[in-house]
């Protein structure tokens, strides 16, 4: 457990703000590696920034499983050096501007300097109103012939990254969204090592989700798997969540159903890790994930979602239970064996074959 | 145009509309399709996401390979949450939801039947304002939540539950008119002698902005395409003539343009002078709105010549959409005659 901690901790540190992720891809495949024990067969980078790692199976023609989970975080990217070594930052991703002012952000130029969000006094401010994120500047305490060696129009930078390990295996962080699913995709690809004959799998950490999904436009041309877990972070109840929206804490990962995915697929997952705790979410229409891109790409992707419930999404103290991690390891784990024995989804031919008119 | 001898099969529609395929849960619908025409094509396929597609061999090969397209799925519900009182929160997907209070569902597989719940007009605070959607429950009698919960209806769709039957002089009210119409002509087709081949993709997901088309587009890589729709009618009593879109007992409906397609000057011009020749009833969309799977086969790969023929509904994306045999059967004679054309 303190050492899944401790890979988690390593991956929230390393910053990959959406759109800027291949600053740290590298890290990032190094990271992995270690953690899964050099399990992976193969890794590089992909022009837009996603980080593929692959685990073959050694047979030629395997299929293919693809775990995606999304490598970028919300974050934000410098658009006007100031005076008095003030910044002013635009949000990358959707950001909550209740959370910024006083808040701290650590600023990715040349060097790493820190910044924090003005706010005004309670002193001085009669006004309720939230402020557009735009609004708010932040506050280097550079001189500005200093700020401006470090800085320029387009430096990214992240919320400040802190881990804390809160009671009962619960953590609370910045960019559990998706950093989570990283790390529960590479504990499942260790916990799979060399058990499939049949299947290669594929981790997809995709970049730009935070931004419409840049990364999962690309994941056909780049790996056309056969299958494809798009893991996510979902909403947990918190106060004032309306009951049955959403899942629980430490109640185990969810899974979703939704007409952009897999009905077929979902159901074998369900199946196949029916002696795991999963909670159940119905999200009719869109899941808000790369699973609402994967079905229409390509020659089209069997995709399935799974989630791990955290609380305070988007802010820099997203709060999850590393059971649930596990839990989401565990389902990826027993998925991946029983579709190496017996692979869904496939096209299959009622009449004619692959050979003829319809490859 | 009854020279052409090409009659409507309402048995084939009837079954088609009555079979489920809301939005993701297709497979029903698919299996029927497969049923039908797997004895009249050459290559019978399902894709990985539920797309059927199919190749029939005509009696010459087009230069550029033609695609006929119809989406399987229909507008409709699933089960969000089971309440304490065994009544059922629901999503819909494709609906305003003042079509929906008081009307009969059948829930998943096993068609168990709800019906979704209706305000008594006595306790209505204010009668003027029209019903929100999360107000609404599917009621399926269940006494309380564990009765719910053990009949697996979580996650599971809704459909609805609504006949089949002629209306009036010559028209049709049923559910999913949009787009069993489009399979039912596919269908037809497959069992016709062709004169060009033809590649039949019947997709999934459309009512979700397409879910489906793009995998089947790219899998075909047609030059051509002829979308088969179901369209919005809004040709009621006392409404403008410019607010009606188009209109039933008006012929089938091939759109210059809509919410999301520019359709191909060339096959549109094509489609007009064959139903001059053939004096077969045409009308095109007098406002550009709504949408097909056009818009996602216009921009695979190098790009498609798209051009639609549309059913015009009334009261479409309801239980009890109408439309006109009539224009079923010019959608019909058209498309035979516009895959011998090219």
């Amino acid at each position: 457990m303190q050492e899944l901690k401790n890979f988690l901790k390593d991956l929230v540190y390393t910053p990959t703000v959406s759109g800027y992720e291949k600053m740290s891809a590298d890290n990032i495949i190094d990271m992995c590696s270690t953690f899964s024990g050099g399990i992976f067969t193969e890794s590089y980078i992909t022009n837009t920034g996603s980080v593929v790692m692959v685990k073959k199976c050694g047979k030629e023609n395997a299929k293919k499983l693809c775990f995606d989970a999304h490598i970028d975080t919300i974050g934000f990217a410098v658009s006007e050096v100031c005076g008095d070594g003030y910044l002013r930052l635009l949000p990358l991703g959707g950001i909550d501007s209740n959370i910024l002012p006083s808040s701290e952000v650590l600023i990715l130029g040349k060097k790493r300097i820190r910044g924090i969000f003005s706010s005004i006094p309670p002193h001085l401010s009669r006004s309720d109103k939230l402020p557009e994120a735009g609004e708010l500047l932040v506050d280097t305490g550079l001189t500005d012939e200093n700020l401006r060696e470090i800085v320029s129009v387009g430096t990214p930078a992240m919320l400040y990254p802190h881990f804390k390990e809160l009671l009962e295996n619960r953590i609370s962080s910045v960019s559990l969204d998706d950093k989570i699913c990283v790390a529960a995709a590479v504990l499942a690809v260790k916990n799979i090592g060399e058990s499939l004959e049949n299947t290669d799998i594929y981790c997809y950490f995709s970049s730009g989700e935070e931004r419409g999904g840049n990364g999962s436009h690309h994941i056909y041309e780049e790996i056309s798997p056969d299958a494809l877990i798009v893991l996510d972070v979902n909403f947990a109840k918190e106060k004032g969540s309306m009951e049955g929206e959403y899942g629980l804490l430490s109640e185990g990962a969810m899974m979703s159903f939704s007409s952009q995915t897999s009905i077929k697929f979902t159901r074998f997952i369900l199946e196949c890790a029916k002696d795991e705790k999963i909670q159940l979410v119905n999200e009719m229409t869109w899941t808000g994930t790369n699973a609402d891109v994967s079905a229409r790409v390509g020659l089209g992707i069997p995709t399935a979602v799974v989630s791990i419930p955290i609380k305070y999404m988007h802010s820099s103290v997203e709060t999850a239970d590393m059971n649930d991690v596990i839990s989401c390891a565990n389902i990826l784990t027993k998925t991946a064996a029983s579709y190496d024995k017996n692979p869904v989804c496939l096209p299959v031919y009622f009449k004619g074959g692959a050979n003829d008119e319809l490859k | 145009m009854m020279s052409l001898n090409r009659k409507m099969d309402l048995e084939l529609l009837e079954k088609l509309c009555l079979a489920h395929g809301v939005s993701g849960y297709e497979d029903e619908v698919a299996d029927l399709i497969i049923d039908t025409i797997k004895d009249n094509c050459d290559t019978v396929m399902k894709d990985g996401v539920g797309n059927v597609i199919a190749f029939k061999k005509g009696k010459k090969t087009p230069k550029e390979p033609i695609m006929l397209c119809a989406h399987m799925d229909e507008v409709g519900f699933s089960v969000k949450h089971i309440n304490d009182d065994g009544t059922l929160d629901f999503l819909e997907v494709g609906m305003s939801p003042t079509v929906l209070p008081s009307k009969r569902v059948l829930v998943g597989k096993n068609r168990i039947p709800g019906v979704i719940s209706s305000r008594p007009v006595h306790l209505s605070p204010d009668k003027t304002h029209a019903v929100k959607q999360a107000d609404l429950v599917i009621d399926i009698g269940a006494k309380d939540k564990a009765q719910a919960e053990s009949l697996g209806v979580f996650g599971d769709y809704a459909a609805f539950d609504s006949d089949f039957t002629l209306l009036g002089d010559g028209l049709v009210k049923a559910k999913a008119l949009d787009d069993r119409i489009g399979c039912a002509v596919m269908c037809m087709l497959s069992g016709c002698e062709l004169e060009n081949d033809v590649y039949f993709a019947f997709t999934v997901g459309e009512e979700l902005g397409g879910t489906g088309a793009t995998a089947a587009t790219n899998r075909i890589k047609p030059g051509i395409c002829l979308v088969l729709e179901g369209t919005t009618a809004s040709d009621l009593y006392g409404y403008e003539e410019k607010d009606k879109v188009c209109k039933v007992r008006h012929g089938a409906v091939c759109p210059f343009m809509d919410g999301g397609t520019f359709y191909d000057n060339g096959l549109y011009k094509t489609i007009l002078d064959l139903a001059d020749k053939n004096s077969i009833k045409v009308q095109t969309k007098t406002k550009v709105a709504g949408g097909t799977d056009g818009a996602r086969i216009q921009r695979c790969g190098k790009g498609t010549k798209v051009v639609a023929l549309s059913l015009p509904c009334r009261y479409i994306h309801t239980s009890s959409s109408v439309a006109s045999v009539e224009d079923m059967e010019s959608i019909l004679c058209l498309s035979k005659l516009f895959i011998g054309s090219i």
